[in-house]
């Protein structure tokens, strides 16, 4: 798999919290908790080691319940979803069945009964495409082999599941807004491999048909759902990809973003620092400082690199695998 | 969904339903006027004409209903042919944030786009 842009990101994305959340593990455990441990110390806490400790006890509280919130809301939103294509489903009918049987989705494709021409995939474990039946009577037979391709994509690289877990790390981490616009730069690389993959197998005419009827659709009657991973320039990469842009710069993180996200860091590492030198006093902060001289920044560079390189490797190998899987079943 | 009535009706607010279930009987474009009788004729506390055209507009604002004319005197269809239609939007629009992959997903189109996406099409049939 090539280091395309969505890699880029999602490595930006991932790296951000696990380098800072390794940081914190390490920094508790070898500074706090093994000393505490060693000299058997009293583990009843006193009044003002409470009160240090306090902001990073909440802000790390704030974190989980964010994550838990973000993964039970998507959770509810799947299953109605799922709910509602398995009550307003229709069975494909036999050009939608035979051209979803050349795609490899097979019994994978639930068509909605509704005048709007859309189409998307659902399911984190096993995804499924609906098609509304306004996008089946727009499309000619190569502009829906073209979307079942780019949705075939989606399906085999279990994008939902990928769209789930950024939008959890968004939440979690909301004290860092710059993961939000890597998150958006991911998922717009993400529709422009689909993209490739459908201009590939049924030719940029019929995907640019595809997109113009479902974009026109849409500008008609505006689905003014939040989505806020669906960064506004998605289309507008998508469209330059099509006329030849060999990789369409995405929309960057703003100035602003940078900057409150360098504030967030502050911030957090300020109140782990607090609770640090309420835990095992202000020599532990010291040390827990190291890694700002340049010796200890080589250092920590050294620890924290398989912290953040062995979930990218995991992540890397495990989509390669659901694609070699996919598509080697055809 | 039998066990559900309550939800097959759509997540509409009671009186978004209501101004829908006129809008969908009259079967071709009506006015906040026409609308407001309509809704009045049931109703023991009859509803002000602000109330209903307020509804309608956000109706038109979350894509529900499309306005036509001129200011004074709109009119107002449906998007979808009826409740069955709508509430598949509906619930899509209410989950987008879900774990969802979108075959289009923009909140708003640029009308340039689509023009560009014209000239590729109208390029490539003019080259074959």
């Amino acid at each position: 798999m090539s280091f395309d842009a969505a890699s880029r990101n999602i490595a930006g994305l991932l790296a951000l919290p696990l380098s800072l959340s390794a940081y914190v593990a390490c920094g508790l455990v070898s500074y706090a908790l093994l000393p505490l441990a060693d000299t058997g110390a009293s583990p009843v806490p006193g009044a003002n080691v409470l009160a240090l400790c306090a902001p990073f006890v909440l802000l790390c509280s704030l974190v989980v319940v964010a994550v838990a919130r973000s993964l039970a809301g998507q959770r509810r939103s799947a299953r109605e979803i799922a709910r509602l294509t398995a009550s307003r489903g229709l069975a494909p009918e036999p050009r939608l069945a035979a051209t979803a049987a050349r795609a490899g989705l097979e019994g994978r494709v639930t068509v909605v009964d509704d005048d709007e021409a859309f189409s998307f995939v659902y399911g984190v474990r096993r995804p499924r495409v609906v098609v509304s039946r306004g996008m089946l009577g727009a499309l000619s037979q190569p502009e829906l082999a073209a979307v079942l391709e780019h949705e075939r994509y989606h399906v085999a690289q279990l994008d939902p599941l990928r769209a789930a877990l950024a939008q959890a790390l968004c939440a979690g981490f909301f004290f860092l807004p710059v993961l939000a616009a890597l998150a958006a730069r991911y998922m717009t690389a993400r529709e422009l491999a689909a993209d490739e993959r459908a201009a590939a197998s049924h030719g940029a005419g019929a995907l640019a048909g595809a997109l113009l009827k479902s974009a026109s659709a849409q500008a008609r009657g505006p689905t003014s759902g939040t989505v806020p991973l669906a960064a506004p320039a998605t289309l507008e990469a998508r469209v330059l990809r099509l006329e030849g842009a060999n990789e369409p710069r995405l929309s960057r993180p703003s100035l602003s973003e940078l900057g409150l996200s360098l504030v967030g860091v502050g911030v957090f590492l300020g109140a782990f620092l607090l609770a640090l030198c309420g835990l095992a006093g202000a020599a532990a902060v010291g040390h827990a400082l190291a890694p700002l001289s340049v010796g200890g920044m080589l250092e920590a560079v050294l620890w924290l690199a398989p912290a953040i390189c062995v979930p990218l490797g995991v992540y890397w190998w495990l989509a390669r695998r659901a694609l070699a899987g996919h598509f080697a079943s055809r | 969904m039998a066990g559900r009535p309550k939800k097959g009706s759509g997540t509409l607010a009671p009186l978004q339903g209501a101004v829908m279930e006129v809008v969908w009987r009259a079967g071709v474009p009506v006015t906040v006027r026409e609308v407001l009788q309509a809704l009045n004729e049931r109703r023991a506390e009859p509803l002000a004409y602000t109330t209903v055209m307020t509804v309608m507009n956000r109706l038109v604002a979350n894509g529900t209903l499309v306005r036509h004319g001129e200011r004074r005197s709109f009119t107002y269809e449906a998007t979808a042919t009826d409740a069955a239609g709508l509430a598949v939007r509906e619930v899509i629009r209410l989950h987008g944030d879900a774990a969802l992959a979108h075959f289009i997903d923009e909140a708003s189109i640029d009308p340039a786009l689509l023009e560009r996406l014209r000239r590729l099409l109208g390029e490539r049939q003019d080259s074959r």
